[in-house]
């Protein structure tokens, strides 16, 4: 096809087929404006997903896993990560690290979108709650989310379908977090527990997090995508956007890309939005330099690649002296947001949240027992095993980061992808009120899992490779000096260029982000869709 | 083409050396039968190591040789005519003279015994993928959340 044609000016050219990536395409169809979104990675075929395998469990430690610099697919780019104690965890593919995220699905709260005038720290945000409770509930309609109404750690909202089963594992810790008078819900999740949108419900496969063979977790390429396509959105896959070009006015022209032979092409369009993630944004927009951009694109306030957040991660294992069943999503059942908001009494500001998730199958078990020098060889050896599989609850602390400039992502000087573009390298220090969380709640974790009756508890936090949650690089504000993009998205220095992802995050909450990720996403596709009379102006 | 190796490491083991490997897997995880499992060494690990740590595969001659002459060091004896006490106290020695060997097999052993049919079986699971059949889980009992509920909202106001 000859690449005049092929590349042929479309109105919206989106970068990144994710979870926001998909959200903003699925909107903007509406228009009929003509949308094309260029992703790096391909389809995923879910019956190649691991747990259609006998080995599932170690399957997933290849192809599926969830550093890019194991996996070291042709989709993947890899990180310089050295500098950070928190290593980066991604998935390129249609659908983004949805593919291999474990859909706990809880929303920001009130709070977190003001936390400048509540606890003076950082920045508010320039949109509330309130301005984004309609996407919210637009997000769980059109995916499908999972949960128990009435949740009072939230204002009030109502899941679309009944919640992912506790089984005994929840109940333990319900029971627990009652005695303690601390507050647990069961987790919204972006899992279907019916059949939705021509999808099946989930079958309890359990190991979502190298991706649901069933198509039940709604990620975003069985999800958004499918509905996207057929309101007539094109997808290219296998092509890497290496810049986003401008023109002589300082207007965004399109983009240029190298598709799956290496061949290099340039897409133009009246418009961009960036949808690469907290890293790949910042990435792709400091590698897009031009003489009139020479730090970047959308660069003038110096933030792209500043303040990332990573959500510093803790988890405390439970082993009880009886069986507790692991079967279930295994990465989302129910949470504790007891110290989700500021108490000053507790040495830190802003809180965490506690996250359930069930523990692994023989094979995992097993290999870290062994690792752990706690699992003999010998004769003793399938009598301690029997008391350590299916008697693990796991729960995760998610910490509230808060920004920092010294948090950056910026071009690694050497290192490159297989097309030869400069690759992200990050430097990331954890903060004292982060330290001090992440303690806290590794405390506190012990004190739930003691209650729940844990004969033994193991700490560790933070976790190396739990930089799964990738926020702030390209902030939204009002101000042009102290954010890259507006309040709805747009760059403040070039008009017809947007950023959709984690990255305009202003802060990063307490709790997994997707949820408002999308919100968020389709909050700026609303925008666009209300000013499109006079959008670049 | 020639059908011959080029290189000894790339040959399937010896028959003594298939021993030498049978003999110390046993140790690993000896057999129950009371619990329904094997031993390590009734469960297909050599075929394993061939399809799955084909970087340790090429090694495995060379530190079984190792292994056996320890045993004619210490007891006088080939690693699979010994006692599973004497093994034991055979690998003991390695395990500190060159620990990675022993403990990758170890590592590798579990990863293989463990997608056992046998042994899944013993551990209560269907010997399956988990896909496409998933499992049936019990729901639980949410009105758990009722004392959650009665202590009412505690979102923090922000208007
Ligand atoms: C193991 C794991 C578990 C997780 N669990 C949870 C969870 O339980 N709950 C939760 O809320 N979140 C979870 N997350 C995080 C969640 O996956 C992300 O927040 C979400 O996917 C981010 O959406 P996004 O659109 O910003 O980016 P992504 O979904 O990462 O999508 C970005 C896309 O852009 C593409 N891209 C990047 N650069 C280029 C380029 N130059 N050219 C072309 N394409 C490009 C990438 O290939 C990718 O497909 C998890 C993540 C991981 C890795
Ligand atoms: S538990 Fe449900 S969502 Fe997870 S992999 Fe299985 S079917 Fe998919």
């Amino acid at each position: 096809m000859a690449d005049a044609q092929y590349n042929k000016r479309v109105d919206v050219l989106i970068i990144g087929a994710g979870a926001s990536g998909a959200a903003v395409a699925w909107s903007l169809a509406e228009t009929g404006m003509h949308i094309l979104c260029i992703e790096q990675g391909d389809w995923v075929n879910p019956l190649n997903y691991p747990s259609t395998q006998r080995d599932w469990e170690m399957a997933g430690q290849r192809n599926y896993a969830i550093s890019p610099n194991v996996r070291k697919l042709k989709a993947d780019y890899p990180i310089n990560d050295e500098e950070s104690p928190i290593a980066i965890a991604n998935f390129n593919a249609v659908g983004g690290s949805t593919i291999l995220y474990s859909a706990h699905f809880p929303r920001f709260h009130p709070s977190d979108f003001r936390v400048r005038s509540l606890d003076g720290v950082a920045d508010d945000w320039p949109i509330s709650y309130f301005d984004l409770e309609p996407f919210f509930a637009l997000n769980d309609q059109n995916i499908g989310v999972a949960g128990h109404p009435g949740d009072p750690a939230l204002p009030p909202h109502t899941p679309t379908m009944s919640p992912v089963p506790l089984g005994t594992m929840g109940e333990t810790m319900a029971r627990a977090f009652n005695q303690l008078g601390w507050h647990w819900w069961p987790s919204d999740t972006a899992i279907i527990t019916r059949d939705h949108e021509g999808r099946e419900a989930c079958a309890n496969i359990g190991s979502c997090n190298v991706g649901c063979p069933k198509g039940a977790k709604s990620s975003a390429d069985v999800s958004y995508w499918p509905v996207a396509l057929r309101a007539g959105v094109k997808l290219r896959t296998n092509c890497r956007v290496r810049e986003i070009t401008v023109g002589p006015d300082g207007m965004a022209t399109g983009a240029t890309y190298y598709d799956d032979l290496g061949v290099e092409h340039h897409q133009a369009a009246e418009m961009v939005i960036v949808a690469c993630n907290g890293v790949g944004t910042p990435r792709l927009l400091l590698n897009s330099k031009s003489p009139r951009f020479p730090d970047g694109i959308a660069n003038s306030s110096g933030l792209v690649g500043k303040n990332l957040m990573l959500h510093p991660w803790g988890n405390v294992q439970g082993l009880f002296d009886h069986p507790v069943d692991r079967f279930g999503p295994e990465g989302s059942c129910m949470l504790s947001q007891q110290f989700y908001e500021t108490d000053a009494s507790r040495g830190f500001v802003r809180g965490y949240n506690m996250q359930i998730t069930r523990g692994r199958g023989p094979v995992l078990t097993a290999r870290a027992a062994l690792w752990r020098g706690e699992l003999p060889w010998g004769a003793n050896h399938h009598t301690v095993f029997e008391k350590l599989y299916n008697r693990t609850i796991n729960l995760g602390i998610c910490v509230e980061d808060l920004p920092e400039e010294c948090n950056q992502v910026t071009l690694d000087p050497k290192l490159t992808d297989s097309n030869g573009i400069p690759s992200p390298k990050i430097s990331y220090r954890l903060s004292e009120n982060s330290r001090r969380m992440l303690n806290h709640g590794l405390a506190r974790g012990v004190e739930a899992m003691e209650a729940a009756g844990a004969i033994r508890t193991d700490t560790v936090g933070p976790i190396r490779m739990a930089g799964w949650h990738l926020l702030g690089t390209a902030r939204m504000g009002a101000d042009p000096r102290t954010s890259v993009v507006n309040e709805w998205g747009r760059s403040h220095d070039v008009k017809n260029l947007f950023v959709v992802d984690g990255s305009v995050f202003v802060t990063s909450g307490g709790v997994n982000p997707t949820t408002t990720i999308q919100a968020v996403a389709l909050y700026i596709a609303d925008q666009i869709k209300k000013r499109l009379a006079n959008l670049f102006d | 083409m020639s059908n011959t190796p080029l290189i000894a490491s790339d040959q399937p083991l010896t028959e003594s050396l298939r021993r030498t490997l049978d003999a110390v897997l046993e140790i690993i995880i000896p057999a129950e039968p009371a619990r329904g499992m094997p031993s390590a060494r009734e469960v297909a690990v050599f075929r394993y190591l061939q399809d799955h740590a084909s970087d340790y595969w090429r090694l495995l001659a060379t530190q079984l040789d190792e292994l056996d002459a320890s045993a004619f060091r210490q007891f006088a004896q080939h690693f699979a005519d010994l006692s599973l006490d004497e093994r034991m106290r055979v690998a003991h020695v390695m395990r500190n003279t060159n620990p990675g060997f022993l403990r990758r097999l170890a590592l590798e052993t579990v990863t293989c015994y463990y997608q056992d049919d046998r042994v899944m079986v013993a551990v209560g699971m269907e010997p399956r993928p988990p896909a496409p059949k998933g499992q049936e889980a019990y729901a639980g009992d949410f009105s758990l959340v009722e004392p959650v509920i009665a202590r009412g909202a505690i979102w923090r106001r922000t208007e």
